[in-house]
């Protein structure tokens, strides 16, 4: 009887010595793979930062302006181009006598209705 | 097995040995089980020591916060770079190794660099920020001793736009300048773990304002100017440029005056931009209303002075028609009206009479006169005898139109809901009136180049000369105009500045603020009124107020 507890002993032993081994191993691996892991997050980081530096450089306001000054044909926006929707007129709401307005640049053709004025507000 | 028999006493013993025995294997078993148990402990900890070790975290990688505009565009951050050292103990051969770096590195010096190798210390820096590519070349060099660290380095991505205000940081990332100084433990606390520093400013607004400073200097082939865009309702900086600027990337190569930043160093007598709160005052203290007027028929003489008027109207002025023309003798009366002591406490409320709190590293206090007396009131009563920074100009003019309201200037983006540090200074009236009169002198006065379309413009301009050697030079102007708009609902305030402008062809022959710092001011507004969000409005009609509402704690 005592043999074959000594057998068994023996045999848990060398199975748990194999498991330590087995989880040890696999434990070392894994901190490898975490430490290449957190390398490439840290080099992916670094990479962020300098082309969000480099991004925030190309779009800086002076170089934009420059860049759409020499290929766009766009311009500033003036006042005269910025509206609301409640100073639009409706074609019922009005006569039709319209007497030009300050600062408003001529239309094309005489429109039929007055621009409602009211109702302004920012 | 086969038991024998074993008399009495022997069966005993053999009993008592074989609870001994089991005794034994007890114990052996229990230290065995305690063994396993600790093994397959310590297996089970190793794992979880791997999962947790070593994550870094953007706050112990990153030195310094990034800096950004009020939403969120990068003004300064930190990119990593290599620098290259020397072990010169392992350095075999410094001479040869000195003539091949060089051949990489041709802005370093061949014979400090040879003396550094040679020197035997166990570290020398060589060079700090090396590129990607020097970096490649380095290593191929394949010296021994030369060795790479990894930094990071403080960039500025927009440049020279917000240099000023911004700042720069030395080679080992201390705060320099700017809010890069005022605010450097803040910004490398780690406490905050990374999270950025978010300024008042707008770096779309900043940009229109730098640009058209740099176009009114070279216009004007001023020596420099400077302005400043503030929210009159919350205090906050939107806009601060001072000309001629600097690349904050590079800060040592541009001349030291580049860095000077006039916006807050810079102490100026303002001129007339002074009469608002020499009316002010005046209104405030009862002392006047605004039917009420002065005799500005002679120019008065007080010792060894005498105050004339710029346009003289020579007759008697209202309140409104004094500001309106600008007259030194008016003012100079108002300002007698209201006395001395009086002056000088309103002055003190406005803040003029000390340096201003803000969150950068150069601020000026104001110059005060020597003495106050009745000489002093009159002249300091036009803006001349006290000179104080652009920025306090600024901010006690938001308090003439705001409804009267002290709001100290910030730089630091102010949350929504916060409530705003405010002291009454004049009421609510009183600065009704105020802006009812910078508007007059916009659409009637001296401030007519400043009107913008759609954007009534209030404002009121300034022209002082400058005092050279104990006497004021005649040809040496500081021109300048604070606008405010829409001009009866102020929600903004720009001011303009420029240090020495020269009369042109267009100008006739002037360079006073009202021809110079007054269109610029105008083309400011022009710009930067549509960014803001502002709808413009006809100009006969007036729209409700709907500014943003403020709480106000009284701190007096």
């Amino acid at each position: 009887m005592i043999q074959a507890l000594n057998l068994a002993t023996l045999a848990l032993t060398i199975a748990l010595c194999f498991g330590l081994y087995k989880i040890t191993n696999e434990t070392r691996q894994a901190q490898r793979d975490l430490n290449a892991i957190e390398q490439k997050i840290e080099a992916e980081r670094e990479t962020i930062d300098v082309l969000r530096a480099e991004w925030s450089h190309l779009v800086r306001p002076a170089r934009l302006e420059a860049l759409s000054e020499r290929h766009l044909a766009l311009q500033s926006v003036s006042a005269t181009q910025i509206s609301t929707l409640d100073r639009i007129p409706f074609r019922a709401d009005l006569p039709s006598a319209l007497p030009p307005l300050r600062g408003v640049p001529a239309p094309a053709f005489v429109p039929r209705r007055k621009p409602s004025l009211g109702g302004v507000s920012f | 097995m086969r038991t024998r028999r074993l008399p009495y006493p022997h069966r005993a013993v053999a009993v008592r040995r074989r609870q001994r025995a089991m005794l034994a294997a007890g114990l052996f078993a229990a230290a065995f089980a305690t063994v396993v148990m600790r093994l397959f402990v310590i297996a089970t900890e190793a794992q979880q020591v791997a999962t947790t070790a070593p994550v870094r975290s953007a706050a112990t990688t990153l030195t310094r916060a990034d800096i950004v505009d009020r939403d969120g565009r990068l003004l300064a951050t930190e990119v990593p770079v290599d620098a290259l050292y020397a072990d010169a103990r392992h350095i075999w051969d410094p001479k040869e190794a000195a003539a091949a770096l060089v051949s990489i590195l041709p802005e370093l010096d061949e014979a400090s660099l040879e003396r550094k190798l040679s020197s035997g210390l166990a570290f020398v820096w060589i060079k700090r920020d090396l590129t990607p590519a020097q970096y490649a070349q380095v290593r191929s060099l394949g010296i021994a001793g030369l060795g790479v660290r990894r930094e990071t380095k403080r960039v500025y991505p927009v440049g020279r736009t917000a240099a000023h205000v911004v700042g720069f940081v030395d080679i080992d990332n201390r705060g320099l300048a700017g809010v890069e100084r005022a605010l450097d433990q803040r910004l490398r606390d780690p406490a905050r773990g990374g999270a950025p520093l978010t300024l008042s400013l707008d770096l779309r607004v900043q940009h229109v304002v730098a640009d058209e400073l740099a176009a009114a200097s070279e216009e004007f082939r001023a020596v420099g100017a400077t302005g400043i865009v503030l929210d009159v309702h919350s205090g906050e900086v939107l806009a601060m440029a001072s000309v001629p600027d600097f690349d904050p990337n590079h800060p040592a190569d541009s001349p030291a005056e580049t860095r000077f930043n006039r916006a807050t160093l810079g102490v100026y007598e303002m001129g007339s931009t002074f009469k608002t709160f020499t009316t002010a005052m005046a209104l405030d203290a009862g002392v006047v209303t605004i039917r009420d007027g002065f005799d500005a028929s002679q120019p008065i003489r007080i010792g060894r002075f005498t105050i004339s008027d710029y346009h003289p109207e020579a007759r008697w002025l209202s309140v409104p028609e004094i500001f309106q023309y600008s007259s030194n003798i008016g003012s100079a009366r108002m300002a007698m009206a209201t006395g001395p002591e009086r002056q000088r406490a309103y002055l003190s409320r406005f803040g003029l009479l000390s340096a201003p709190a803000i969150e950068i590293a150069e601020v000026a206090p104001p110059l005060l006169p020597p003495q106050w007396g009745p000489v002093e009131t009159m002249t300091i009563s036009f803006g001349h005898g006290l000179a104080v920074s652009p920025l306090q100009t600024a901010t006690a003019m938001a308090a003439m139109v705001n409804g009267g309201l002290m709001i100290p200037p910030t730089i630091l983006k102010r949350s929504p809901e916060g409530p705003v540090r405010a002291k009454r200074v004049i009421s609510e009236d009183v600065s009704a009136s105020m802006r009812t009169l910078l508007r007059l002198v916009v659409s009637e006065g001296t401030g007519g180049k400043a009107d913008v379309i759609g954007y009534p413009v209030g404002g009121k301009t300034g022209t002082a000369e400058k005092a050279q050697g104990g006497r004021y030079a005649r040809k040496a102007l500081l021109s300048s105009f604070v606008g405010v708009f829409p001009a009866l609902q102020p929600r903004y305030l720009v001011l303009v500045l420029l240090d020495e402008p020269q009369p042109t062809a267009e100008t006739h022959g002037y360079a006073t603020g009202g021809w110079t710092a007054a269109p610029t001011c105008g083309r400011i507004i022009a710009r930067i009124a549509p960014m803001l969000g502002l709808i413009p409005e006809d100009q006969a009609v007036a729209g409700p107020s709907d500014g943003p509402q403020i709480a106000v704690v009284n701190d007096q």
